[in-house]
Parts: C-alpha cells; structure tokens; sequence
C-alpha cells in the first residue's frame, strides 16, 4: 500500500515509502515486522492522565507508585538542583506538590519511555542521543507553541516522540528482514532516515495518540508537504532543529537553517522570536542532563 | 536599496485591510500589503471569528438535537473527544476563505510582503522579514489595519496551558471539565455558551454587574438565563479578582474581592483586546496614540496627518469584522480622493453565543430618553417555524417612535438573529414605518414572522392609544 502519513489508519502490512532524492526508487518497509512495545500500563495510564484535564495529584501519586523505577526517576529529578528544593523531596506527593501535576506527568513519561524503547545495549550510544533529542525537543514544542500563542498540549509530546521510530528501529534491528549492515554507519543513518517516520507513526497509532502526534511524528520532516496539522507537524520540525543546536552547541549554523528553510513565514515567526528560544539552550541543556 | 514606492501602503490583511487595498487596486492605484502573517484574514479569520464559529456550529446543533430528544436520547460528548474533532470542518473553512481572499488580492495584482510593518517616516515604511531582511517602502497614503490581540490584564498569567486566551482556547486537546471565563463581553460569552453547550462547567467573571452590558437589558438578562440552564454553568455579576493561578496540581483558582474562590480545570482570560500598534513607532510618522492605544481618526478614517489612515480595531469599539470593512472602504475613497457617500450609520451587532444575539438602531432606554416610545415583541415560541427548528428559545423585540410608527430599533436572542436583524436595519435606513412588517407578507413558516407578530405588537399598542387618547 502507498504511504499516506495523513491517514489514522494503523499500518499493518508492507508500506511503499519514498526515499530520499538520491535513491528515487520506491523502497518497501513491512511494519508487521516491528516488534512494537506495549505501553506498561503505568506509562500508558500516566499519559492518559497526561491528556485528561480530569486528573487529579492523588490518582497520578497512586498510578506512580506502582512502578517503582519510575517513581525513583520522578523523585530523583525532582530533587535535582534543576529543581533547586528548598528542602528534599522525599515522597510523590510532595514531588507533584513541588513541580506540579502536568511538570510530574511529562518527566514521568519521559523516563518510561526511555525505559521502554530507547534502552538498548548494541546500541546504547546512538540510544542515548536521540533520547537526549527527544527531551530537548519537547521543551522547545512547549516554548514554540507559547511563542505563537498557540495551546501546548500537543506540542511536549510531537517534540518527545518525533524521532521515536529511530529508536524502534534500532532495538528491531536484528529481527528486520531488511539487510542493514549496521556497522556501516552511513547505511544505518540512510535506513533510519527513511523509514523512522512510519515506524514512529505506527508505534504512535498503536498507542492511540490523537491523530495529530502520529501526524507530526510521520511528517515532520517534511512539513511543507503536509496537508493536515500542518503548523504542528511544522512547529515540531523547528522543535528538532533547536534541540539539535542545543545539544551540538551550533547555534549559528542552526538559526541559519531554520531562517532558510521557510518554516518561519509558515509559522508566522520572526528572527527575534528565534532568538528568544535560541536563548534557553542553557536551560535546556541542564534539564536534559538531569533527565536523562 | 531603492525604496520600493507605491501609491497606497496597507499595513494588514485582515477584513478593513484587505477591504481598502481591494477598492484601492480597483481604482487602479499601485497597492501593497503588509501582513505579518504568512495567510491572509487576520485574527478574524484564522484565530477569531471563523475557527470559534466552526466550534459553535458543532455546539448548537448538539444543543438543539438534545432539545428536540429530550430523555428519549441524551446526547453527550465523551469524555475523550477532541476538541479538533468538534471543529473538523474549520481547515477547510479557513483554506476555502483564504483562497477566496488571496484570489481577489491577487486579481488585483496587490503586492503583498510577509513582515512585521513600522514606520520609518511619515511616507517610510520599514518591513522586517521571517528572516530577517529589511526592506523600505515609500507610500503616497499609508492605511494601518494592524488589528489587536488578546489583552493580558495584569495579574493574570496568561500561559497558553492552563490559562488560555481567545488566540490559544481553540488549540487545546481535549474539552476541559470546567472553565473559568474572566470578561463578560462579546469574546468571553461566545465562547462561555459555546462551551457550556458542549457539556462544559463554565463560571463567567464579569466586572459589570450584567453581560454584554452595552445590549438591550432584556437581551442580556434573557442570555445569563438561556446559559444558566446548562447544568453547572453560572454568571458572576460585579465580579473582581484579586488574584489567579494555576495550582500547581490541577486547577487554576482565582479568588474574588468578595471573598469567593473558583476552581476550574482551564481558565480563559477574554478582557478585551489592545490595538496592534505599539509596534508601528506611530511617532516616526508624526503619530500618537490615545491612552488606550488607539489611533485618533475623523469620520473618513483619516488620522491627524492627512495621508495616513487607520480602520478596524487600531481605532477602537465597536471593532467589529464589519464596520472594519467599511471602514476599509472609507479610508480607501478618502485615500483616492472619491466622495465617500452614505453608509453605514445603521450598524448592527451580531453575537454569535448560543442561542445567536442581535441588535440595531437605538434601545428602549435611548428611545425614551428622546422623547417616548412603542415596544413591540415577538416570542420565538410563537413563530412556527421557530417550533418546528426546536429552537424556540428567543424573542424580537422592535422599538418604534412615540406614535408607533417609524422603526427606529430592533433587538432579538435566539437562533437566527443575526440574520433577521437586517429587516430592521433596512427599515430603519431607509425610514420605513412599522406598517411595512404588517402590510407585507413574508415567506412560511420563517423566522421573519416574528417581525409580523412583533408589529401587530406596536399597532395594537397603537390603537389602543389612539383609542384611550392614552
């Protein structure tokens, strides 16, 4: 079947992609090979209080708990001097209590997905980096989207999970019928570049995200294609960027690129608005780090 | 880099920019448009009126299929839906719009620049582009229609998450359980009834004491009642607040100078808005503001130097998509030098709440205070037509001279409103008396009945009058 990122359909067989520029055949990816992870019922709850305004400190304290990994990750950010406590926090409720219900909610799915699908020890290097990617960016969806006046709900997620199906690969490496020699490196990236974008999409639709996270997962990078969600899927692409200058420390280059690459005028954004995120990379650097 | 010259600048493609850039090319006059925004519209078209109107289409047509089932189906929103659910048309809405527009401005072979406008001189515009280049324009007439934005009142921390603005409301997830409105004008109660009728807890603050304070009282009272019904909704009257914020847990609380505290999921900060001029270093041009920041204008739409004007929200109420248009047209003529000729002294109001509110011409209050009048009204219940749309909720109400004869007001709530109300605003233009409604007949079953039943109203009164000598 022809790839159509726009649909909310789960992909279940074999998906004709086309690859980049240089390679202008239709290559073919089967998804049923995936091997894609069941969200643990406490991530997957905790995202669903995560999406539902009708949550409360209890119920997310109680859902927490029951994974103890978790709920140590939680405690130790929170008592990490990115937090800075007064004094030391010492129990979920006084972590929620401190950061706040929705701050809570967004580390605690972090570190579950990172447990989940960036975790991998073939591949632990490449794994570290793009989770690193993926938080950074997830701030900047946040500080994108409260720069355009727009709600930011969906903004953390497509910014976390942009590049998850990068991950997904490389921890389905050994069981994909393609032949990926994974020790040559531009083969790995080649193959990780075509194909992340519908392997993310699917992970994201058998989780049951809102259509418009799948989307921004599936196309963001090529947002200026995108026919629906377009300014997400365009504010995600942007997310991308800036955490890539951030965490390689290239700022220069980076807001060059982004000025160039006509994603300001779709976002109604200006070099002084750039600029004001350019500015958080320190911020963002020591979130990343205490998270991660 | 020579300035590129035109003969009239338009700083803004919202609706009065776009209106004056239109009749400038027409006249065939070289135009150029400076908007900010890669898409043509402004606020109205891509945050305002045609995303909120999309969400109320969705939520009146659920209220009306809950009045017409009743028990015998309850109808109600899951939990879970998204909010971009309900509003599934609004892209292909704004994308159908938009083409309309960027198709007219383009037949008109209008230039327009994406950039953020300011004046560099009096004929100098400075245009700043997404990446960052510069550029000057030089225009024989500078039109600025830059619009407004959502005021932040101080003391409310406006965060797009949980404290929202009439620009981020639209782009969240998920419904809220409850919301907090602060504002009962135009903004904070369309979106209050349209949210309350989609199954939200919503609890208005109003500084005034009554909504919409600048309505017919009947009107106002008569919408607090149509939004009380919706279970766990509530208007604050007199309401101050003395402070707000998000809990940190899960709610956003704000407390009251009375003492009251609200406690709601999402709250939606709709306290007016401010003119987008702070940005246009007005006085390069030899410009001030008012105190409100507004730009001060005769009735040509001219500003106190002659070749600049300003239309729409840049200079104050009623600032409505309508009278921006026509105030487009009119700095236009002015700009071209062509009579202006007559218009738009008989503006209507359109609220699109739920049901929909509208008003035109003077109200029973003014009516009296210029010498007496006769009120004539028509309950929606009483029109067929009305009944057979379930959705007789409403009234019309008509205000005519002292003798019961010429229309000099007409004020309605319900569904169609805002389209019934031109019969009056024709009525009254042209000076026609109550009569026209009684002697002429009307399609049915129509809403415009009403204008019949509300008429026999004022005649009835008027005989009896003449009749009583009283």
């Amino acid at each position: 079947m022809a790839w159509d990122p726009a649909s909310e359909a789960p992909i279940t067989g074999v998906v004709e992609i086309p690859t980049n520029a240089d390679q202008p055949s239709i290559a073919e990816f089967d998804v049923s090979q995936l091997d894609l992870p069941m969200l643990p019922d406490v991530a997957a709850e905790v995202m669903e209080l995560c999406q539902h305004e009708d949550t409360d400190a209890a119920r997310l304290s109680e859902t927490l708990h029951r994974d103890q990994t978790l709920a140590s990750n939680v405690l130790r950010v929170a008592n990490s001097p990115l937090y800075a406590p007064a004094v030391p926090i010492a129990s979920l409720a006084q972590a929620i209590g401190r950061l706040g219900l929705r701050q809570v909610a967004d580390l605690a799915l972090s570190v579950s997905l990172r447990g989940l699908v960036f975790r991998d020890s073939h591949h632990a290097e490449q794994l570290r980096r793009y989770w690193n990617e993926a938080l950074a960016a997830g701030f900047f969806a946040k500080e994108v989207a409260r720069t355009r006046r727009s709600n930011v709900d969906s903004a953390f997620l497509c910014g976390l999970l942009h590049d998850i199906g990068k991950a997904l690969l490389l921890s389905n490496l050994d069981t994909l019928d393609q032949t990926v020699d994974s020790q040559d490196r531009s083969e790995l990236t080649r193959f990780l570049e075509d194909y992340h974008g519908v392997a993310g999409r699917a992970l994201a639709v058998s989780w049951k995200l809102p259509p418009q996270i799948c989307a921004a997962i599936a196309e963001h990078h090529d947002w200026n294609q995108a026919a629906e969600h377009r300014q997400l899927i365009a504010m995600t692409w942007l997310a991308d960027r800036l955490a890539c200058a951030c965490l390689e420390d290239d700022d220069t280059a980076t807001r060059d690129q982004i000025l160039e690459s006509g994603v300001m005028e779709e976002l109604d954004l200006y070099p002084d608005d750039l600029d004001g995120l350019l500015v958080r990379t320190d911020e963002v650097r020591a979130m990343v780090e205490e998270v991660a | 880099m020579e300035s590129r010259v035109f003969d009239v600048i338009v700083l803004g493609a919202g609706p009065s920019g776009q209106q004056a850039a239109i009749q400038c090319a027409a006249a065939g006059r070289s135009v150029c448009i400076v908007e900010q925004s890669r898409s043509l519209g402004g606020a109205c078209v891509h945050r305002g009126t045609i995303p909120s109107k999309s969400l109320r289409e969705t939520a009146q047509r659920f209220s009306a299929l809950r009045q017409q089932l009743g028990d015998a189906l309850p109808i109600t929103i899951p939990d879970d839906m998204k909010l971009a659910s309900l509003m599934h048309r609004m892209e292909g809405v704004v994308e159908a719009h938009s083409a309309v527009m960027n198709d007219q401005v383009h037949r008109q072979g209008i230039t327009v620049i994406q950039g953020r406008a300011s004046f560099a001189s009096p004929h100098e515009v400075e245009v700043r582009g997404p990446r960052g280049s510069v550029e000057t324009l030089r225009g024989d007439s500078v039109i600025v229609a830059t619009g407004s934005r959502p005021r932040t009142p101080e003391g409310i921390p406006v965060d797009h998450e949980n404290v929202l603005d009439s620009d981020s409301i639209l782009s969240m997830n998920y419904l809220p359980p409850s919301l907090t409105v602060v504002g009962g004008g135009i903004v904070g109660c369309e979106y209050a009834s349209i949210f309350a009728s989609l199954g939200v807890r919503v609890t208005i603050l109003d500084r005034a004491p009554r909504p919409l304070a600048f309505l017919d009282p009947e009107l106002s009272e008569s919408f607090v009642r149509r939004f009380e019904r919706n279970q766990g909704c509530v208007h604050v009257g007199s309401a101050v607040v003395t402070e707000m914020a998000w809990n940190g847990l899960d709610e956003v609380v704000t407390r009251l100078e009375n003492g009251w505290e609200v406690r709601s999921a999402k709250l939606l900060c709709a306290a007016g808005r401010i003119a987008n001029v702070d940005h246009l270093r007005v006085e390069r041009a030899g410009l001030e503001t008012t105190d409100r920041g507004y730009l001060e204008v005769d009735e040509h739409c001219r500003t106190s130097v002659p070749h600049i004007y300003a239309v729409g929200d840049t200079i104050g109420p009623p600032a409505l998509a309508s009278t921006g248009m026509e105030q487009g047209r009119r700095a236009a003529r002015a700009a071209l030098g062509q009579p202006i000729g007559t218009s738009g002294e008989t503006i209507p109001v359109g609220i699109y709440t739920i049901p929909e509110i509208s008003a035109v011409g003077i109200t029973e209050a003014q009516a009296q205070q210029q010498g007496g009048c006769i009120v004539g009204r028509a309950r929606f219940d009483e029109v067929a037509r009305a009944q057979i749309t379930a959705v007789p909720d409403g009234f019309l109400k008509i205000i005519t001279d002292q003798n019961g004869e010429r229309v000099l007001g007409a004020h309605c709530i319900g569904e169609g409103a805002t389209e019934i109300v031109h019969l009056a605003q024709t009525a009254i233009a042209h000076g026609d008396s109550i009569d026209f409604f009684v002697e002429n007949i009307f399609n049915f079953p129509t809403m415009a009945e009403a204008y019949r039943l509300a008429a026999l109203d004022v005649v009835r009164q008027r005989d009896a009058v003449a009749v009583t000598g009283r």
